[in-house]
């Protein structure tokens, strides 16, 4: 008993000793055991960079449009389609939702700071009782079960739904995503950064890189490429092609798909990593979702 | 019921600006449900737009439209204040009309 008090003792303390590392200061250096080094920060100052230099015309609210923010045929487009935009029922429904009651008379407001108003900007977060990444559809699960209510289906209509309507209340809102000095949490963050750089991914043996940073803009398919800054900031979007809802880890399994990667243990964790990266690297950008995208 | 149906209509230079949405599985008859089963075809048929007693506007559709169709067109001779009036029939005999005032 004594011991197990102690223990707790320690591990207060180190808690205490986390919360009162200086405001603002975030993982980096190098992780124990020789890990890589891990400087989210640094990234997503140098990924800034990079992109202001290649495209200084553009603001940072730009990049939450994605391939609309580099084509102006394609922008026009997006700017007819948002007069009456194809999230309208999904947003209509939404809100409904988000209001509903729980039978325990609790509802989704309850389970988020700001009654859920202004969150979407800070997910996917690293979340330590989970061991991992959890995205915004996860955390409405949790809400979920701690109000009895059964699990959604994460890529169904009704999840997409509370998802457009949670983005859209954190409309304008900076993407604040931050790594916490969690050795985990460092190693998520490094291993989605390595996804997503690995210079031959899948059969076709390219990075994601390849494309969406060193080949942001029209390419050679003339499909135009999302910069990778921001890239997640407009999600979950309309896909008109789709002509459903698609959750920023569901576009990026489908690049994937279009890599030729072949399925493998882990698969599904390594796209919640990248989305952990691209939004740690992408912060400063304003949520704009629910996005609208060919 | 709320109204299956999202319209607006524009006056400007004499000519009406109409964009509508309708909400609408649009099931093609192709697709299959989590059981493995086909989805019936459900889709609408005609759309048809009317104002002050003349139709300006009528789309035939098949199964190959996507879900909750969008719709833009224009007409000339309108002006602020007409009525509009918008009325879709689906293949299972079902449909929805609603009357909106061009703005
Ligand atoms: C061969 C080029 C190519 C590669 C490689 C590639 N993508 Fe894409 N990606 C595209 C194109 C084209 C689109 C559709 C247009 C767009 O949105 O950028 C797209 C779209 C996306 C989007 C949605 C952007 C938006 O705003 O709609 C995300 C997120 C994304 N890709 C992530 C990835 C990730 C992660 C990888 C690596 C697993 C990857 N992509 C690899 C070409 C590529």
């Amino acid at each position: 008993m004594a011991a197990r008090l102690a223990a707790a003792a320690v591990l207060a303390a180190s808690l205490l000793s986390v919360a009162a590392a200086p405001a603002g200061q975030e993982a980096g250096g190098q992780a124990p055991g020789g890990q890589a080094t891990v400087d989210p920060a640094a990234d997503a100052a140098a990924m800034r960079a990079y992109f202001h230099t290649r495209f200084p015309a553009l603001s940072l609210r730009d990049y939450a449009d994605g391939p609309y923010a580099l084509d102006a045929g394609m922008r026009k487009q997006l700017q007819d389609l948002m007069q009456f935009p194809p999230t309208t029922f999904a947003l209509e429904d939404g809100a409904k939702r988000f209001a509903e009651t729980f039978g325990d008379g609790a509802t989704y407001a309850t389970c988020f700071p700001g009654i859920g108003q202004g969150i979407a900007q800070d997910y996917p977060r690293f979340d330590a009782k989970r061991g991992g990444v959890e995205t915004l559809a996860m955390a409405v699960n949790d809400c979920r079960a701690a109000h009895h209510a059964a699990p959604l289906p994460v890529d169904g209509e009704a999840m997409a739904d509370l998802l457009a309507q949670i983005g859209k209340l954190s409309d304008g809102k900076p993407m604040a995503v931050t790594v916490p000095d969690d050795p985990h949490a460092r190693a998520v963050y490094a291993r989605g950064r390595a996804v997503f750089d690995d210079a031959k991914r899948g059969t076709v043996g390219m990075s994601c890189a390849d494309c969406h940073v060193a080949g942001a803009g029209p390419g050679p398919d003339r499909a135009t490429r999302a910069p990778a800054l921001g890239i997640t900031a407009g999600f979950p979007a309309y896909s008109t092609g789709a002509g459903r809802m698609l959750t920023a880890e569901a576009r990026i399994a489908g690049c994937d798909r279009g890599l030729h990667v072949a399925p493998y243990a882990g698969m599904a964790a390594d796209h919640l990593a990248i989305a952990y990266y691209l939004a740690a690297v992408s912060r400063g950008v304003p949520v704009a979702a629910p996005g609208v995208r060919p | 019921m709320a109204s299956t149906i999202r319209v607006r209509a524009i006056a400007a230079d004499g000519n009406v600006e109409v964009q509508s949405l309708i909400r609408h599985p649009m099931d093609s008859g192709f697709m299959k449900n989590d059981k493995g089963q086909i989805i019936p075809a459900h889709f609408i048929q005609t759309v048809t737009f009317e104002t002050k007693g003349k139709i300006v506007f009528t789309a035939f559709w098949g199964p190959a439209i996507s879900k909750d169709p969008y719709l833009k067109f224009s007409y000339q001779g309108g002006a602020k204040g007409d009525p509009l009036t918008i009325s879709w029939t689906d293949n299972e005999g079902m449909s929805d009309t609603l009357t909106t005032k061009v703005a």
